[in-house]
């Protein structure tokens, strides 16, 4: 345990979600599951949405079911992208960081609602 | 009256009242007490009026276990200034007192609580406001709100009070009190005079004297009716444990407590945060300089507002003290966030997803606590430095919970900022995800200290279970006081100047009572000075 480990894990973690091209653990899977045009390398960089949706997915793999990720999102049409319906998720943010349910994604301290509509944008809904 | 030490005759006898070793805040306040009380002092000092290179040597020691400042490695001399003045001629004056709950004795913080309150302190920080040249002895939100000088802080709520840090503008006691001390009296100010050894008395009770030299090599004694170690968190366990001729633990260690419980802050940049306001919202956080009429002086004094967890929080979550501040605000299209901290966008894009604008990035700087830990200590190593004391070694060391709690207390703002709609924080640091951190993770490696030696000859009623007592008497030892940091029980998460200085006032009021009658009276203004007397003016009492 010590820096190359420390500086390593995050940094590796970012530089799969960048490249599209995550190779370790449930990561494999995750890429296999993805539409192909986001398991494609982007012609430009994916925005953080995409990014932190794929770190979430990344530390828990046992979500990356897209259509059970949906239904865990409150108030989400399943059948509109999930990206138009962000705005919307607001009150249930806020209740989870009032209940305290938060995960800690690249760092980022997020609600579990937007860090699951993060990884929902990510497989492509 | 100066005195320079290389001018003494070898084998000299300096005498007085009391014998302060150290002139910093503990040493530059105490003296001024006693002599204002008619007592006559003999203040030691190592150094001279400016750094010197060689004196500023004897500082150096071993660090093992946490660097003392993992950011940049420095070493045991850099956090501290030996000459007159002591560390006080690099302090950046920040100044607010313990609160009442870092007193108690809390079951989750082990070796927690101080034999005294924060009402036994209150008259004397009130006096320490004076010696620090600071505002008046009030740090509520309210007062200073009321004064309008100062907004309401972004995140105050009752789970996260703020409380005002003032910062003198007069941080340097070698500058403010030097002609003071020189023109006193009372005080013999010996300049260049490096205290070797602690003797004791015949029956082993007492200090009898104080071995004295200087660089260049002249030797002689001091002796006093009291002595008061006022030498800091890590030279006041080097002095004990050095002098152990008669007592080979050292003096003040029968408990083998000289130099245990050695803590530090914990100062981390916690990450970027980033927030829906605007910079200006953040102004309450930033240090303002304010010009206050104290009692008809006039003092310039800046104020911050920091952010504290509420006591309840605290005790329920079982956290130390911290104290919580948003600083170097960006503008989040500025260029060089990126370069300070990679990937921030893509927090601002996910917010941006909500329609959440993110009009400015803060960083988010928590000061906490550690707990006292009995491993984490001051020792001493064979090697010596140029006078033929032993140099130290530091190890510092943090818990599991230390950690756990700083971990929680930058989980706890990241929740507060989402749960008011004010923002996202992301912690930089690794550990966070699995509560569970390790040493060897970010953690360490982030962390920044306080320069604040802290715990090294604690306060306890019960001999047992500290070096010093109430008094701050060294327990086992008649007339030897120990004042600075050095006898704090707990860190909490303030800076410990102030409440250096309040139990410096403190001390000298109680030895001001337990040492016989003073030999110098202070003449009347258009008397001529007396040049002589202080140092033939006390016989040992035989201690």
């Amino acid at each position: 345990m010590g820096r190359e480990h420390r500086v390593g894990r995050r940094a590796f973690v970012g530089l799969l979600a960048t490249a599209g091209a995550a190779t370790v653990g449930g990561a494999r899977a995750l890429v296999w599951s993805l539409p192909a045009t986001a398991a494609t390398p982007h012609a430009t960089a994916p925005d953080g949405l995409v990014l932190l949706g794929r770190a979430y997915l990344h530390d828990h793999p046992t979500e990356s079911d897209a259509n059970r990720l949906v239904r865990r999102l409150p108030g989400v049409d399943p059948h509109r992208r999930i990206r138009a319906q962000m705005a919307a998720l607001g009150p249930a943010i806020a209740d989870d960081f009032r209940a305290g349910r938060v995960v800690t994604v690249q760092g980022w301290q997020l609600a579990v609602t937007e860090a699951r509509a993060a990884a929902a944008v990510a497989l492509g809904r | 009256m100066l005195v320079d030490a290389h001018d003494l005759e070898h084998g000299t006898t300096l005498t007085a009242d009391v014998c302060v070793i150290g002139a910093g805040a503990a040493g530059i306040t105490l003296a001024r007490a006693l002599a204002s009380s008619n007592h006559t002092v003999l203040l030691l000092e190592s150094g001279g009026f400016d750094l010197d290179d060689k004196t500023q040597a004897l500082y150096k020691g071993k660090t093992v276990g946490l660097p003392i400042d993992p950011v940049v490695h420095l070493g045991l001399d850099a956090p501290r200034l030996r000459y007159f003045g002591g560390t006080t001629n690099h302090w950046s004056g920040f100044c607010r007192p313990f609160p009442a709950l870092d007193f108690e004795r809390r079951a989750y913080v082990p070796n927690s609580g101080w034999p005294i309150a924060r009402s036994d302190l209150d008259s004397y920080y009130a006096g320490a406001q004076d010696v620090c040249n600071l505002g008046p002895y009030d740090y509520s939100l309210a007062f200073w709100q009321g004064q309008g000088l100062i907004d309401q802080p972004l995140l105050e709520a009752p789970t996260t009070p703020h409380t005002v840090v003032q910062l003198t503008n007069h941080p340097v006691f070698g500058e403010v009190y030097r002609a003071e001390i020189v023109d006193s009296p009372n005080i013999q100010l010996v300049l260049w005079a490096n205290a070797t050894r602690l003797a004791l008395s015949d029956d082993g009770n007492a200090i009898h004297s104080i071995d004295v030299k200087t660089l260049t090599g002249t030797a002689f004694t001091a002796a006093a009716s009291v002595y008061v170690l006022a030498t800091g968190g890590l030279e006041v366990p080097r002095l004990l444990l050095a002098s152990n001729d008669r007592r080979p633990a050292g003096i003040g260690n029968e408990h083998d407590l000289v130099g245990r419980h050695f803590m530090e802050h914990v100062n981390i940049a916690a990450g970027p945060a980033a927030l829906s306001v605007e910079s200006g919202a953040l102004a309450p956080y930033v240090p303002t300089l304010h010009t206050l009429d104290v009692n008809g002086t006039s003092r310039d004094v800046s104020l911050q507002a920091v952010l504290l967890l509420a006591p309840d929080i605290l005790r329920q979550q079982e956290l130390r003290a911290c104290e919580v501040t948003l600083e170097y605000p960006f503008a989040p299209d500025d260029k060089r966030l990126e370069g300070v901290y990679p990937g921030t966008r893509h927090g601002v894009e996910l917010l941006a997803a909500q329609g959440f604008v993110t009009k400015t990035v803060v960083t988010a700087r928590v000061l906490c606590e550690q707990e006292p830990n009995p491993a984490s200590r001051v020792t001493l190593v064979r090697a010596r430095d140029a006078l033929g004391m032993p140099r130290i070694q530091l190890d510092w060391r943090l818990t599991h919970d230390d950690r756990l709690s700083l971990l929680r207390t930058m989980h706890k703002l990241g929740v507060e900022l989402g749960a008011r709609g004010l923002g996202r924080l992301r912690l930089d640091i690794s550990g966070y995800t699995n509560d569970d951190p390790q040493p060897g993770d970010d953690l360490d490696f982030a962390v920044n200290t306080g320069s604040h030696h802290i715990g090294t000859a604690r306060m306890s009623a019960d001999p047992r279970h500290g070096v010093v007592d109430p008094n701050l008497k060294v327990h086992s030892v008649a007339n030897l006081y120990v004042a600075g940091s050095a006898v704090f029980p707990t860190c909490g998460a303030n800076p410990p100047t102030l409440t250096i200085v309040a139990l410096a006032l403190r001390l000298a009021e109680h030895l001001a009572t337990v040492v016989p009658g003073t030999t110098v009276v202070t003449p009347p203004p258009d008397a001529p000075a007396a040049d002589s007397g202080v140092a033939t003016t006390k016989p040992v009492d035989g201690a």
